[in-house]
């Protein structure tokens, strides 16, 4: 019996061993292209969100956009609000009038087909449009009363985008003045 | 002679006679959850195959030494160690797919079919049967996706394969893209297969 227990244990010892091998090379392997990965896709998001910006500087909450005369363009504020299934991992540009240039989706875990929407362009268009035409949009959605349209059967999903908005927002207001001023301010 | 048509046959079988889906009926947690879309459907259709294809392989050479006593143990470590691996390489070489897929891919561990066929036919058959086996049952299960894929798609979201199709995009019934609409679908697909099986088998 024992003997039987000692082979039944290192059978699963040697299968776990292998495993754990194969799954260290992959990580080897695969690594460094996840990370070249993710960063060109946060570069290529800040861009996005910040089209005015050449080169950026992160600090703290922001990141501080630049255009090629080293004038600051806008900020790009990283902001984490509750979705539908997890946290919204999202980039939101504001300019030097406090205005939103744009906004991107870096990671998500919504329903795909329904809350995952929130990444597509069509949301992203349509919510550049509703913003554009209005001076001071109410960042809610339509059915709580503001001038967000929500995208259909995912309110909650579109509900977490508009607290991003405003969260980045908040943090614009509290954090953005002294980097415009200490540059010299817009006259 | 009588091998290869042997061999043949465990291939075709997975895609009609014993598919995953409509027949053997495993496997349906992924297949409401990503049939909203066929991009999604046949990408978990290809994924679920490699990891069926690799892990029936290694189970099948292995299954003449593993202790009787950890043997669901056993596979469930060599499944999940494919799936991983898989995970992995979609990351770094397809983030697109990656993006959509995400949160499924992982979920392959406890994709049903596979451990039904390491348990059913890999830990029974030869190598080779059971390589043959995973391509096949990869394959029904891929085109059973697809299929409910097709009209979740195209009835919820008027498109197809992500391009927007005239007509059916214009009132698109957005209850075919959610969980209600998977049952419906696969429910009637199931019926219509069934009612073509049986025809002609019983007499009045």
């Amino acid at each position: 019996m024992p003997k039987q227990m000692l082979k039944t244990a290192l059978f699963l010892f040697i299968v776990s061993s292998i495993s754990g091998l194969l799954l260290a090379l992959t990580e080897q392997i695969t690594a460094p292209a996840i990370i070249a990965i993710s960063e060109k896709i946060e570069m290529q998001a800040r861009s996005q969100v910040l089209p005015q910006a050449k080169t950026f500087k992160t600090e703290n909450q922001l990141t501080i956009g630049y255009k090629e005369d080293s004038s600051i363009a806008g900020f790009v504020i990283a902001v984490k609000p509750k979705g539908y299934a997890a946290e919204l991992n999202m980039l939101v540009g504001i300019n030097l009038n406090g205005k939103i240039t744009g906004t991107k989706i870096l990671a998500h875990s919504e329903t795909p087909g329904l809350g995952a929407k929130i990444t597509g362009e069509e949301f992203h268009n349509k919510f550049m449009k509703s913003i554009e035409k209005n001076e001071k949009p109410n960042f809610k959605v339509t059915k709580d009363g503001g001038d967000i349209d929500a995208i259909t059967a995912a309110t909650i999903t579109s509900r977490a985008f508009c607290d991003g908005i405003n969260e980045a927002k908040k943090i614009y207001d509290e954090n953005a003045l002294k980097f415009i001023t200490s540059a010299g301010g817009k006259s | 002679m009588k091998n290869n048509a042997n061999l043949l046959n465990e291939l075709t079988k997975g895609i009609w006679k014993e598919n995953p889906i409509f027949v053997i009926s495993l496997g349906l947690c992924p297949t409401i959850a990503v049939t909203s879309s066929m991009t999604n459907a046949i990408g978990m259709g290809l994924a679920s195959m490699f990891v069926l294809v690799c892990s029936n392989l290694i189970i099948s050479l292995i299954r003449n030494i593993v202790p009787n006593a950890v043997r669901i143990p056993s596979f469930i470590v060599v499944i999940a160690t494919f799936v991983t691996i898989l995970d992995k390489l979609v990351q770094a070489y397809m983030p697109a797919l990656s993006a959509s897929l995400g949160i499924f891919i992982p979920l392959i561990v406890v994709n049903c079919i596979i451990l039904g066929r390491a348990e059913a036919f890999a830990c029974k058959n030869s190598p080779i049967a059971s390589i043959f086996d995973g391509i096949g049952m990869g394959l029904g299960f891929t085109i059973a996706l697809s299929l409910i894929a097709f009209f979740r798609e195209l009835l919820g979201d008027g498109a197809l394969l992500g391009y927007k199709i005239p007509f059916f995009a214009d009132a698109p019934a957005l209850i075919m893209i959610m969980p209600p609409g998977g049952f419906i679908v696969f429910g009637l697909l199931i019926a219509l297969k069934r009612n073509y099986d049986l025809k002609g088998k019983f007499t009045k």
